[in-house]
């Protein structure tokens, strides 16, 4: 079953093609990759995604329902996260309140007191399950990078997202960090989140992804399971620029 | 149809006089990423400048115009925006939307401040057209077309092409294009960013100065304030060109200049059935760049808009803002006793501004948004609480003020604030502070303005009568203070004074505490993330629209009190007192104590209503005593007066954070349990002090004089001990930049590892864990 389908999405910034008719799915309660060399339009799809960005034509259907002219909180609300490959912390607050104040928005109807205390500590449980307890009351501005993607996971994953957009999690992660993340993940999966993953580090995105995408130049290259993938002689080529 | 050929010549002369101003706008604006809200205070100093060389019988004065238009246009302009740009601009790299508008809103205060030190006095300065007074159109319309007009047409077309060679035919312009894409990549290049930044500006302020000396005979006598306005007109038409564009930004200025021209054609011909519009002239342009902001594409919804803004705030707990505020009520009580009337007048004053201030600090502080318009929405309150109370026709209803009227002051400014920002919202940052600035100038023209009582017709209501609408009555607002609780604050006895300044430092502590208690709340977290990332927050579900809205809303309210209590502090309101530039002031100093804390409030509402009046009156009356020393003293009275302010909101740009945060700092340490010795000692001096001043033996100044030396002490005493703990040692930002670039391949000198170490707190680091350095 789809729970995410991109259709003909096209993307233009002046004169540069950003993404060109780009069509996939991502089924309910899988863990996708995307992959593809930089400027291949990775990040334009998650902004067209979750709604930072308008395409020039195209859809987005996610649960069966068309995203088009949806606000970025309406679709929040219906069950979509993410997290940016440039940091989006709230500079000013806490690691803790970063990931607070995402359950707070969410329960922004809730006026009895008990809801909003269990945001707290449900931020708590949070943290330990992103392996930043110990790290609650530092200053998120002051936490390195890796560390600081994980508050950002967190603070997704307060939204009770369906279908989780991750920009380059692992990125900043050394390899300790990075396998403990891949498992993380496959849990989240495991739990009924749908995920979809882009990401450079290649072993992270083989060892846990069901299907992979690739994309190069706005397009869709290649997809198929990682085995597929790296044997698919269009993806070398996509990365290393060799002639197709 | 002459008719129209006149007033079309005319607006286009118009136009094209704002477009050479806009121009230089833009050109800064797009090289140095800063929109100089003081270009119109550039402008207007131009023009005394030329009309000082041209036409005063003063110093300088009766110079050939080519030779006065050559040392304004071309050196003194050029000059001044290359020093503006290296000891104000170069340090506004890394700062927040708010530091950066209230650093061009300190020029422009010190240019305004400086152009009404200088050419103060009431004589009338008149600049002259060039080219005589010679009407190229029949004397029988009611207005004259001059060579000036065609000259200023033929100016800007020159100037269009010559910045269309300049920017896209010449190295130069290529590099300055460049330094605006990418400024990392132009250094990558072999560009040195900052000299081509100095160049833009000598380049934008040259063109400014062109546009000052082409604009200023369009109000007749020079008058600082006034022309500044007429320049930063020009706002709209950058606007328009999104301020980006040069030729979008030329037709802008001159749909401007159309507008202004065709609206004055269209008020002679309609009559009088229309005078209730009367102020809608001077206010179009900006009446325009509202529109204009609306009708924008809408702007991306932006991450942080700097990867580390330099400036912190801390937030207090809510325990610690009740015990604050009531420090601050008990202090103003206690000084409010032993001072004199004038001081007593001056701190009321300062207090009722601190109460408007907190206005900013949720909204620009708490949230980001910038507001140039407080003391409009504070003027609203005036409004507001004088209609509920006296009633339109001025003859009192109650004898006290109200507190339906606060109510109704509130409510009144929250519905105007939603008004305001539901257009708004799309906007953020500079965009925002614009249309802000437009609404403040629109108010201060079409609603604080209207003394005279209006008969309108509005259809369906009243039955087809017309309906008196009186908002200024006469020009002044007389607005009571309050009598609650059988506590009478109408008098005006020593006693009632004090206590009245008890009840506005309440007022002040009680809207302070709730701030405090808003931000610490899930909604403040809420707005803290809609500052720090816009984007994320909408990801995460945030309805900005709705959070904008209401903060702004409750942040108009917070004004309207504020307003309606100025009125009632000062018993009466003039228009004058709710001026766009009070605004800026204000808004200037609240940054400057600290935009992000309640204290932030209270310093800049004190500094703005008391502070410098003070330090300028010290002054005035060392002056009286000194007589050898007199005009130094005068000079330096003056400097205060008119510069003084300014000169504070320059000096942000060194520390974007405010000085409440600095000032407060040092005090934490006195809450150690080895500090309690100073504590004690200090206190008692303290206390023994205030006996002494209240008994009479010691004069109020020496009281103030000996109360900061012992406070300031208190700290310093305990720092002798433990200098470890000294906050004025900590590494200065500077230094860590400095640090940055220390890498391991260099060597490390012993001053770099004092420095590292510093940074590193090592020494507070070996005091704690009781190991010697």
């Amino acid at each position: 079953m789809t729970l995410l389908s991109v259709d003909d999405v096209a993307v233009t910034f002046g004169g540069s093609t950003a993404l060109a008719g780009l069509s996939f799915d991502v089924g309910f309660g899988s863990l996708a990759g995307l992959i593809g060399p930089n400027g291949a339009g990775k990040t334009t799809l998650f902004n067209v995604v979750c709604g930072l960005l308008a395409p020039d034509r195209g859809s987005v259907v996610f649960d069966g329902r068309d995203l088009h002219r949806l606000p970025p909180h309406r679709r929040t609300q219906l069950g979509l996260a993410r997290t940016f490959q440039q940091l989006e912390l709230f500079g000013s607050l806490t690691v803790l309140e970063n990931v607070k104040v995402a359950g707070d928005i969410r329960d922004r109807w809730s006026w009895r007191s008990a809801r909003r205390s269990d945001t707290a500590s449900e931020a708590r449980h949070v943290l330990e399950l992103v392996g930043l307890a110990a790290m609650a009351d530092v200053e998120v501005s002051s936490l390195p990078t890796g560390q600081a993607r994980s508050v950002e996971l967190g603070r997704a994953l307060m939204t009770h997202p369906q279908l989780l957009l991750l920009d380059e999690p692992a990125s900043g992660q050394d390899d300790g960090e990075t396998e403990v993340f891949g498992r993380l993940l496959r849990r989240l999966v495991d739990d009924g989140v749908t995920v979809l993953l882009v990401e450079h580090d290649m072993s992270l995105v083989m060892s846990v992804c069901d299907t992979v995408h690739v994309l190069d130049l706005g397009t869709l290259s290649a997809s198929g399971s990682p085995q597929q993938i790296q044997r698919d002689p269009s993806v070398l080529a996509a990365y290393l620029g060799a002639d197709r | 149809m002459e008719a129209f050929g006149a007033y079309t010549l005319l607006g286009l002369a118009l136009g094209a006089a704002y477009a050479v101003a806009a121009a230089g706008l833009v050109v800064t604006y797009t090289t140095s990423g800063i929109f100089n809200f003081a270009h119109g205070a550039v402008a207007m100093m131009a023009a005394y400048l030329y009309w000082q060389l041209r036409w005063s019988d003063g110093w300088g004065g009766r110079w050939p115009a080519p030779l006065a238009l050559l040392v304004v246009v071309f050196i003194a302009g050029p000059l001044f925006g290359a020093l503006i740009e290296l000891l104000v601009m170069r340090r506004l790299r890394n700062t927040s939307d708010t530091t950066r508008v209230v650093m061009t809103i300190a020029l422009l205060l010190a240019l305004t401040g400086l152009a009404s030190w200088v050419w103060g006095s009431p004589q009338a300065r008149r600049p002259v057209e060039f080219f005589g007074a010679t009407n190229l159109v029949s004397d029988s319309f009611p207005v004259a077309v001059l060579w000036h007009d065609v000259a200023v047409l033929v100016t800007a077309g020159g100037l269009a092409a010559a910045l269309y060679v300049a920017l896209f035919r010449t190295r130069f312009g290529i590099v300055m294009r460049a330094v605006v894409d990418s400024r990392s990549l132009s250094q990558l290049n072999g560009v040195h960013p900052d000299r081509t930044s100095q160049v833009a500006w000598a380049l934008g302020t040259a063109i400014a100065a062109l546009a000052g000396v082409m604009l200023s005979p369009n109000l007749g006598s020079l008058n600082p304030l006034a022309l500044t306005l007429f320049v930063a007109n020009v706002f709209a038409a950058a606007v328009f060109g999104r301020l980006r564009s040069l030729p979008l930004t030329f037709a802008g200025a001159i749909v401007v200049g159309l507008a202004v021209n065709y609206w004055t054609w269209f008020q002679s011909e309609a009559g009088s059935d229309w005078t209730w519009l009367s102020n809608l002239r001077p206010s179009l342009p900006m009446v325009l760049l509202i529109v204009f902001l609306l009708v924008l594409p809408q702007e991306r919804l932006r991450g942080a808009n700097v990867e580390r803004s330099r400036e912190r705030f801390r937030v207090p707990t809510v325990r610690q803002a009740v015990l604050w505020g009531a420090v601050l009520v008990a202090v103003i009580a206690a000084l409010g006793s032993i001072m004199e009337a004038a001081p007593q007048v001056l701190l009321a004053r300062g207090l009722s501004f601190a109460i408007i201030a907190l206005s900013v600090v949720l909204l620009s502080g708490y949230s980001g948004e910038l507001n140039l318009a407080p003391m409009a929405f504070a003027g609203l309150g005036a409004i507001v609480a004088f209609q509920v109370d006296v009633g339109p026709d001025g003859r009192a209803l109650v004898e006290s003020l109200s507190v339906g009227a606060l109510v109704a002051a509130a409510v009144v400014c929250a519905m105007v604030g939603v008004l305001v920002a539901l257009p708004a919202v799309r906007l953020r940052g500079l965009y925002l502070a614009l249309a802000t600035y437009a609404f403040a100038v629109v108010v201060s023209n079409m609603v604080f303005k209207q003394a005279s009582s209006l008969q309108l017709n509005i259809p369906f209501v009243g039955d087809g009568e017309d309906i008196e609408v009186n908002l200024f009555t006469s020009g002044v607002l007389g607005v009571p203070r309050p009598r609650w609780f059988g506590i009478d604050l109408t008098r005006s006895d020593d006693l009632t004074q004090t206590a009245w300044l008890v009840f506005l430092a309440a007022a002040f502590a009680l809207l302070g505490v709730m701030l405090v208690a808003l931000r610490r709340s899930s909604y403040g977290l809420r707005l803290a993330a809609l500052r720090d990332s816009p984007a994320a927050a909408a990801t995460l579900g945030m309805n900005l629209v709705r959070l904008k809205t209401s903060v702004f809303a409750l942040s108009a309210a917070i004004a309207g009190i504020g307003g309606a209590l100025m009125a009632a502090n000062q018993g009466s309101v003039r228009e004058g007192d709710f001026d766009v530039f009070i605004g800026l002031g204000l808004f200037m100093l609240v940054a400057v104590g600290g935009v992000g804390y309640v204290t932030g409030a209270l310093l800049g509402g004190l500094l703005f209503g008391a502070g410098f009046v003070v330090i300028g009156d010290l002054w005035a009356k060392l002056a009286d005593e000194i007589t050898t020393l007199g005009p130094v003293l005068r000079f330096l009275e003056d400097w205060f007066l008119f510069l003084g302010p300014a000169m504070a909101g320059i000096g942000l740009g060194g520390n974007p954070s405010g000085i409440a945060a600095r000032l407060f700092e040092p005090y934490a340490v006195l809450k150690r349990r080895d500090a309690r010795g100073a504590v004690a000692i200090g206190g008692s001096l303290l206390a023994g002090w205030y006996v002494l001043a209240v008994l009479g033996v010691i004069g109020n100044w020496i009281f103030v004089i000996g109360a900061a030396l012992i406070l300031v002490a208190m700290p310093r005493w305990y720092f002798t001990r433990h200098p470890e703990l000294d906050p004025t040692r900590r590494p200065r930002p500077a230094d860590v930049e400095a640090l940055d670039r220390v890498g391991l391949t260099d060597d490390i000198d012993d001053a770099q590892a004092g420095a590292i170490d510093r940074l590193l707190e090592l020494d507070r680091l070996r005091a704690r864990v009781g190991v010697g350095s």
